[in-house]
């Protein structure tokens, strides 16, 4: 099996695994990167998003080769002290449920904010409705990421 | 649900455990101990830390997090101090959360031993400084005397209060002085879900453990012929093959015949999983499909049915009928599809086994535990993760008796996780039902009601000692609590439990398909007499003094009935005039677990048959409202999750397998389908009620009276998507 150096929340880690295995399954069961989770492994659920170079993927569909030597961003990662401003955003709106598609809808949310800091709404409802909830948060969520638009500019 | 179970909750909270000895009579000394526990909910800790021992499981409807208020509010401590676990269920009773009675049962029967905790501790704060008791002050954990500066904390009274007798009762805090009670507090996971840290199930890990994925008989009560694993086994990571014989389809806690793929991850397991080569004995459900379904339940509707309620003449009651109307309503099976698929860590030695699963009903792992096993109670360890949804699925513990076998055979502790295809095809659905009524009208009033319902029973199924005459209570109490005012009424139900698909509760279940033919046809009626649907209701809602008992069990104020379809009117401003293909409907309802919601949803149907679902505003009465955030968040989901259902979504069956297979076809609202929704919380001098199982009941008949109101089309069936572009 090959050997991967990837870079996750600014940490360098080497990890054996076949080229094609997801990058979901080398968070989850390879490096004990729990945060991310699994929900369909289909890339429909957007449970599993987070962010390569910025950009939102679903780790579920992002095999390893292909994330070699770029800057993998999780929730793990996305702040120190849980204060980004979609965390502080979705605190402030109390958002999550169950909370277990929220690692997916936040860093879906973080990665517009950082794409267009100043989204439409169509842009939101594009980005938004790749992440599915099943608890019922849409309507805190429509509130939390205008919240989290104003506390970006900050 | 079983209704008189999860009641029972409530009494199994008290009793204590820990009984003080009688002490003498003189001022007691204080002395150093590790902790105290009075009764069986709450531990004092000598670091300050209160805990509160639940028998209720975290599924994201924040009971615990409520709760907690009350355990804070009646012993007047700031919330922090609580800590709240899950109740281990070998050693200490009950442990099962579900029909929506969590608050309810601890608003009524936890605050009581809260009460007496709190009495206990300051008539030993009493003892030491030889006072009376009713001389002491106690304002944030803080025991006063009356004249000393000095104060005593909980955790300084520890040993004090071990020797002294709990009382009996104690006086609850009034609500006029609820300090926490009735205020927005946070979920109380809140931080640990905005950075990924709270540990649910599909997050255990455990040192050796190997992960497994099984590929199940795509038809139920198939077996297992033969199979061949060389290939699975070569890919890289998988390290054993185990066949699982399953079990009997209606057995409580089913599950199929399976071969499961055991690897070093869980990608390689399912990978493996899909180099097995499997052939199934399919077994007699290969003649399983829609059609069959439907004869089956048209033949049952056709066919003789059992009474299970009556009133006047009956719904035939013959007379001169200005009209008569009739219609068949159909409601298809759903499937739970909780974010998080069933999961389960278990770890099988010899000398007992432990288990890391997000089930909420650990009472039964442990009795389903004990009948698989040798093992005692002690050697058994159930460990309650936080659970990624539910919606009754995790009601069943069948995911955590497959992961123990494996563990079992492969002598390691194993993860067992279905995938999404997995929980699509193979779950346990809500029942598909038919149903058919029949009224008569007179001066504008209907005189009749004859509603027939065919439904699988999942009592028949799982716990056949709950049918009763023939008759399932949890299928036919739903039609029950609509308390409009027709003279003659004849409900019939027939069981079809010749369809052998494994049905389970839902949130709500009966009462959602109930809520949507109930509420549906008072609308066929008030629109065949030419009457706004609202005032309609209303004219049907005269007696309201008063309660109404439902078999006995439960008490319905028609007033409180009548009074949230009037307010969610006010709210929605429902006489204002309808813009062209836009329309409102309205619909009520009444739970078992005694609150009531009524709500008002607001459409657009455009020529092409698309929909639009604007609006929907809800109008809720609860009881004392515990706290608003999560009660309101419980609302929203109640609304999202029948809107998930109803637009789209259904289980189908060809050749004895699921046709449907993930979000893909088995589609769930998204964000930008989700319409805006206004909550409004009545105020109640009742006691708190549940919330988790009420704003999707009516969600369903609103919806549909809406687009009847905005284009005339009459839905009968669901999903919405068989009559509509959604």
């Amino acid at each position: 099996m090959p050997n991967y150096k990837l870079t996750i929340n600014g940490e360098s880690y080497q990890v054996k695994a076949s080229a094609n295995m997801p990058l979901l399954w080398v968070l989850r069961d390879l490096l004990q990167l729990k945060g991310t989770k699994y929900g369909c492994g289909l890339g429909i659920c957007g449970n599993c998003m987070l962010m390569v170079e910025g950009e939102a993927k679903t780790a579920c569909l992002l095999p390893i080769s292909a994330v070699e030597g770029r800057a993998i961003t999780t929730i793990e990662g996305l702040s120190e002290k849980n204060d980004h401003p979609v965390q502080e955003a979705w605190r402030k709106e109390h958002v999550p449920q169950c909370g277990y598609c929220q690692s997916g809808q936040i860093m879906q949310a973080a990665a517009l904010l950082e794409q267009s800091p100043n989204p439409s709404m169509e842009q939101i409802e594009t980005a938004m409705s790749k992440v599915l909830c099943r608890c019922g948060t849409y309507p805190r969520i429509k509130k939390a990421i205008q919240a989290a638009v104003e506390l970006s500019k900050k | 649900m079983n209704r008189r179970l999860f009641l029972s909750t409530a009494t199994l909270a008290g009793g204590s455990l820990v009984l003080g000895v009688k002490a003498k009579a003189e001022g007691l000394p204080i002395v150093d101990i590790n902790d105290f526990q009075p009764n069986r909910l709450l531990v004092f800790q000598k670091d300050g830390i209160i805990r509160l021992i639940t028998n209720k499981t975290e599924m994201g409807q924040g009971t615990n997090s409520s709760i907690r208020l009350l355990a804070a509010e009646e012993l007047c401590v700031p919330l922090s101090w609580i800590q709240q676990e899950v109740r281990i269920p070998e050693e200490e009773g009950f442990v099962g959360t579900g029909g929506s009675w969590g608050m309810a049962g601890y608003y009524r029967g936890g605050r009581p031993i809260f009460a007496t905790a709190r009495q206990l501790f300051i008539n030993a704060a009493a003892r030491h400084w030889q006072l009376n008791p009713s001389q002491i002050r106690l304002d944030k954990g803080l025991f006063r005397h009356p004249t000393l500066t000095e104060t005593l904390s909980y955790k300084q009274l520890l040993s004090i209060a071990a020797q002294l007798e709990v009382p009996d009762e104690a006086p609850l805090i009034p609500s006029t002085s609820f300090k926490l009670i009735g205020k927005s507090h946070p979920h109380a996971h809140l931080e640990e879900q905005l950075n990924g840290s709270l540990s649910y199930g599909i997050d255990q890990y455990k040192e050796g453990m190997l992960y497994a994925s099984i590929e199940r008989c795509p038809v139920t009560n198939g077996k297992l012929k033969r199979y061949d694993a060389k290939a699975a086994l070569a890919f890289d990571g998988v390290v054993e093959v185990i066949p699982l014989e399953g079990t009997s389809w209606d057995a409580y806690d089913y599950f199929p015949a399976g071969v499961a793929v055991l690897a070093t991850n869980t990608w390689a397991a399912q990978q493996g999983r899909q180099l097995l080569q499997v052939e199934w004995d399919l077994g007699d459900n290969l003649k399983l499909n829609n059609s069959y379904i439907q004869k089956s339940f048209e033949e049952q509707l056709q066919g003789e049915g059992v009474v299970f309620h009556q009133k006047g003449e009956g719904g035939d009651a013959k007379e001169e009928q200005a009209i008569s109307l009739t219609a068949t309503y159909d409601t298809p099976f759903w499937s739970h599809s909780p974010m998080e698929p069933m999961n389960t860590l278990a770890h099988y030695s010899d000398k007992g086994c432990e288990i890391w699963t997000p089930c909420h009903m650990q009472s039964r792992l442990l009795a389903a535990v004990k009948k698989i096993t040798d093992f005692t109670d002690a050697q058994i360890k159930i460990h309650t993760t936080y659970l990624g949804g539910s919606f009754g699925r995790r009601l069943l513990v069948d995911y955590a008796l497959e992961a123990l076998l494996l563990s079992k055979a492969a002598g390691r502790p194993v993860q067992l996780l279905n995938t999404r295809i997995d929980e699509t095809k193979q779950g346990h659905y809500m029942p598909a039902g038919k149903h058919q009524l029949r009224s008569s009208l007179q001066n504008g009033l209907p005189t009749s009601l004859h509603m027939k319902v065919v439904s699988l029973s999942i009592y028949a199924q799982r716990e056949p000692d709950q049918i009763k005459g023939g008759i399932d209570n949890a299928i036919g109490d739903d039609f029950l609590r609509y308390p409009y005012e027709i003279p003659h009424l004849k409900f019939e139900q027939a069981l079809a439990n010749n369809i052998q698909i494994p049905a389970l509760w839902w949130r709500g279940t009966f009462a959602n398909t109930a809520g949507f033919v109930m509420e549906s046809w008072m609308d066929e009626l008030a629109h065949a007499t030419k009457r706004d649907p609202l005032d309609f209701r209303l004219s049907l809602l005269k007696q309201t003094d008063g309660l109404i008992t439902i078999r006995g069990e439960e008490t319905m104020d028609k007033g409180i009935f009548k009074r949230v379809l009037e307010e969610a009117g006010r709210f929605s401003n429902w006489k204002e005039k309808r813009r062209k293909g836009a329309g409102k409907g309205i619909a009520a309802c009444f739970t078992f677990f005694e609150s009531y919601a009524a709500i008002v949803a607001e459409v657009s149907v455009s020529k092409n048959k698309e929909l639009k679902i604007h609006r929907l505003t809800c109008v809720v009465e609860c009881g004392q409202v515990v706290n608003p955030n999560l009660v309101r968040a419980q609302i929203e989901g109640g609304i999202v999750f029948a809107l998930s259902a109803m637009l789209r979504a259904s289980i189908n069956f060809n050749d004895g397998r699921v046709l449907e297979s993930s979000f893909g076809d088995y589609p769930t609202l998204t964000y930008r389908e989700c319409p805006a929704i206004d909550i409004h919380l009545l105020s109640s001098d009742r006691p708190a009620s549940g919330v988790g199982e009420l704003s999707n009941i009516p969600t369903f008949a609103a919806v549909a009276n809406a687009i009847f109101d905005a284009s005339g089309l009459r839905v009968r069936s669901l999903p919405l998507s068989r009559h509509l572009e959604v």
